[in-house]
């Protein structure tokens, strides 16, 4: 009889004694599936936001911000400086000939979260000139589009999901007055964190003059060099220019930490896993103890019964990771999350299980079941047949 | 004393069934206590390192970044029960590398003079010397320490903040420094006049991140904070007015609902816990049923025999939820303490109570299946091994 086959044998007649000690196999199920469902749960928080900021960054639009600022929050756009911006080498066209620029203005407003009427920081921000063109993803799904000078606003859909007194028709509080919501707009990325409106209206209401940023269309992602070339070298000009997507691939820093808690519950909990996990499967080898015996005895080698202790325990390990990666699936998917930042604004977003978390979530069942059965399956191998025999 | 020999013999009937279960609890309660403790415990220090309730931050309703009009100062000044008010305007820098960091934070000398922040120690002479050089700035030890400045020293810091010559660049003139008495606003920041900053940036001119009042009468705090809200309710400037602790806590809410994700976490934890446990318990009275048919046959009453059951998995518990609350107390509450720079907290004995109350009811519950169990054994089926 060939090595593997033993293998196999000993596997099989392993498992058909599993539905006999249903308690003790659940330890593993139940453990595990705990384990990953959360693990898989916080890492789908933290990945869909940076999934989304990274979603909304596109190669052929670039972001010119001020050579000091990082962040849009912290930076500064003179109107003259966003006339030369537009006027740029590069720079796509709307079909009226217009170059394809949108100065805009980033401000935040707090408003109170569904969730737990937490007033939280939302974006405002205020778009001009030829935003249609520059971002043609913006689809408004429900009400109007928001008309320039009148102080109006237009909700991304999953922030209204996420905040209070967003529906269409309702009066949101910023300084100077209050503004109607006249619409709802989609995108499909973090864009739908915001509230969308008129760059001069709202920098009125926010006493500014000068613009935070200003995006443009390229003609062709190729052209980026020319269009930031001609912007460093102008000596009047002191900016940053950035491509879209390479500005948003940072993600935000509070998704990284979510992602670094994630895998830090995750291993805390994987390590209270893995001592019922060893618990159970010791308890199921001293409970096969005469029938290993048995085996051994009549010259089955001890590596076949390593093999069928260590394929029972990961077996209950990956089906109790597949329950878990599911509780977690159907829990999250097609809800909705928002992330802020302490003196920042939120990113509101859809949550999505993605099928590589899934993976990493099975990934640790699999090695929590491989480290759980390793020290029962090495005692089992080592069983002194004639003691066991005698033993029963 | 020989029932509770009895119930230490039992524990350690199976040492490694024993000791690996209580590694779970362990584990379990360590997280516990990492979670739960670093709430409460973030809590409380923020209430005590700031719970200065003498001071009132008053602040845009709108977002703190909205800002206030300097203008609104006289106004509040004229409050009855203010002592003195003061704004408040904090921004970023760097010296040479985005990485040398400095907090700066805008005052008016004037009313610094006559009302000195309480938490921190500058002298009035250095803020003399800054009321008479436009440019001046009083600079914290820590920041002196840190990059070797001397007073007399001419320092450009790069911020975010524009100029009206477009430039970003802001160059300070060092005329004094001052240490930090407590944690907050430590000695890692520099002042700066607010008449030279407001003329030279290029927007947001007149206008501050808010106001700082100190009140006479610390206990009517609530009803003059109330006061100045009500008088710019329906204004274009909105006011939100609270302690500086108040405030602190409303800005990290903002992150997300991370009571409830704790809370879940914990939940799901526990729940796996109570399922590991909890069969291991069952598993361990099946294993000792002739004994306890034994116990029986010496008279043991049942309800005995459900006390040893319970003390068991009580002693266990409840044991092992306090060493993992300690561990996370000893172990990881220092390196929580450096990831934020606020030192190692004290865990609060509300979470030591709450977890050994949980680690008690999670005992109650394994130890129901395996009591019932007991109770209903056939003493002479139990002795032959049936």
């Amino acid at each position: 009889m060939s090595a593997f086959r033993q293998m196999a044998l000993v596997t099989a007649m392993g498992l058909s004694t599993l539905p006999e000690r249903p308690g003790r196999a659940s330890v593993i199920v139940i453990g595990i599936a705990g384990v990953v469902g959360v693990l898989v749960s916080m890492l789908t928080l933290g990945a869909s936001v940076s999934e989304s900021m990274r979603a909304a960054g596109r190669s052929d639009r670039a972001i010119v911000l001020r050579n000091s600022a990082e962040k849009e929050h912290e930076s500064a756009i003179f109107t003259a400086e966003a006339q030369a911006i537009a006027d740029a080498p590069g720079v796509a066209r709307t079909r009226d000939g217009k170059p394809a620029a949108s100065a805009e203005l980033l401000a935040t407003v707090n408003l109170p979260r569904k969730l737990d009427d937490v007033p939280s920081g939302v974006m405002v921000r205020g778009m001009s000139g030829s935003a249609a063109t520059v971002r043609g993803e913006i689809r408004v799904v429900g009400g109007r589009m928001f008309a320039p000078g009148l102080r109006e606003l237009i909700v991304g859909r999953v922030l209204r999901e996420q905040f209070t007194g967003l529906d269409v028709g309702s009066r949101v509080t910023l300084p100077g007055g209050e503004w109607t919501v006249v619409g709802t707009y989609e995108t499909g990325d973090m864009w739908e964190s915001m509230l969308l409106t008129d760059a001069k209206t709202l920098m009125s209401a926010y006493h500014r003059n000068v613009f935070s940023s200003v995006t443009v269309l390229l003609e062709s992602p190729a052209v980026f060099d020319r269009f930031k070339a001609a912007l460093t070298s102008d000596p009047t000009l002191s900016v940053k220019v950035m491509r879209e997507s390479e500005y948003y691939s940072k993600g935000s820093e509070l998704s990284g930490a979510v992602i670094i808690l994630s895998y830090l519950i995750g291993a805390i909990m994987a390590a209270g896993a893995l001592f019922g996990a060893l618990n159970t499967m010791y308890s199921s080898v001293s409970a096969r103890s005469l029938e290993i015996a048995t085996l051994r005895a009549i010259g089955f080698p001890g590596s076949s019964v390593v093999v069928s202790v260590l394929v029972e325990s990961m077996l209950l390990a990956m089906l109790g990771g597949l329950i878990g990666a599911l509780i977690s699936w159907a829990v999250l998917s097609g809800g909705t999350f928002s992330l802020g930042s302490p003196g920042g604004s939120a990113v509101a977003v859809e949550l999505h299980v993605a099928p590589p978390l899934v993976g990493i979530g099975l990934a640790w069942a699999l090695v929590m079941g491989l480290l759980g059965g390793v020290l029962p399956a090495v005692r089992a191998a080592r069983l002194p047949v004639a003691t066991a025999l005698r033993a029963s | 004393m020989k029932y509770l020999v009895l119930v230490w013999a039992g524990l350690w009937r199976k040492p490694a069934r024993t000791v690996l279960t209580a590694l779970s609890v362990i584990t379990a309660f360590l997280l516990y206590g990492a979670l739960n403790g670093t709430m409460v415990s973030f809590d409380r220090w923020i209430g005590q390192a700031m719970g200065d309730t003498a001071v009132l931050w008053t602040t845009s309703r709108v977002n703190l970044s909205a800002g206030l009009p300097i203008g609104i100062v006289p106004v509040i000044e004229r409050i009855e029960g203010i002592a003195a008010v003061d704004i408040t305007h904090e921004f970023n820098s760097y010296w040479q590398e985005p990485e040398n960091g400095v907090g700066v934070v805008v005052i008016d000398v004037e009313r610094r003079m006559r009302h000195p922040s309480p938490w921190s120690v500058v002298s009035k002479a250095a803020l003399e010397q800054m009321r008479r050089l436009r440019t001046g700035t009083v600079v914290g030890s820590a920041v002196m320490k840190k990059y070797g400045w001397k007073i007399g020293d001419r320092v450009p810091l790069t911020t975010g903040v524009a100029r009206k010559d477009r430039s970003s660049i802001w160059v300070f003139d060092i005329v004094g420094t001052y240490d930090a008495a407590a944690a907050v606003s430590g000695a890692d920041q520099i002042w700066i006049n607010y008449d030279y900053f407001d003329e030279a940036r290029a927007f947001g001119n007149g206008r501050v991140t808010g106001m700082v009042s100190v009140i006479a009468d610390p206990s009517r705090a609530t009803s003059v904070a109330t006061q100045i809200d009500r008088l710019f309710a329906n204004s274009p400037n909105e006011t939100l007015t609270r302690s500086l602790g108040d405030m602190v806590r409303a800005e990290l809410d903002q992150i997300t609902n991370i009571k409830l994700i704790i809370d879940i976490v914990l939940s799901a934890v526990l729940f796996t816990l109570l399922f590991v446990t909890g069969n291991t318990m069952m598993q361990s009275v099946v294993d000792r049923i002739p004994e306890i048919a034994v116990l029986k046959t010496y008279g043991f009453s049942d309800a005995i025999i459900a006390a040893l059951i319970l003390s068991e998995a009580v002693l266990l518990c409840v044991g092992s939820a306090l060493v993992g609350i300690a561990l996370a107390a000893v172990v990881l509450f220092p390196l929580i303490g450096a990831a934020f720079r606020i030192g190692t907290l004290p865990m609060a004995p509300s979470v030591v109570a709450v977890g050994a109350a949980i680690a008690f009811g999670l005992a109650c519950l394994i130890a129901l299946p395996p009591v019932w169990r007991a109770q209903r054994l056939n003493v002479v089926d139990a002795l032959a091994g049936r």
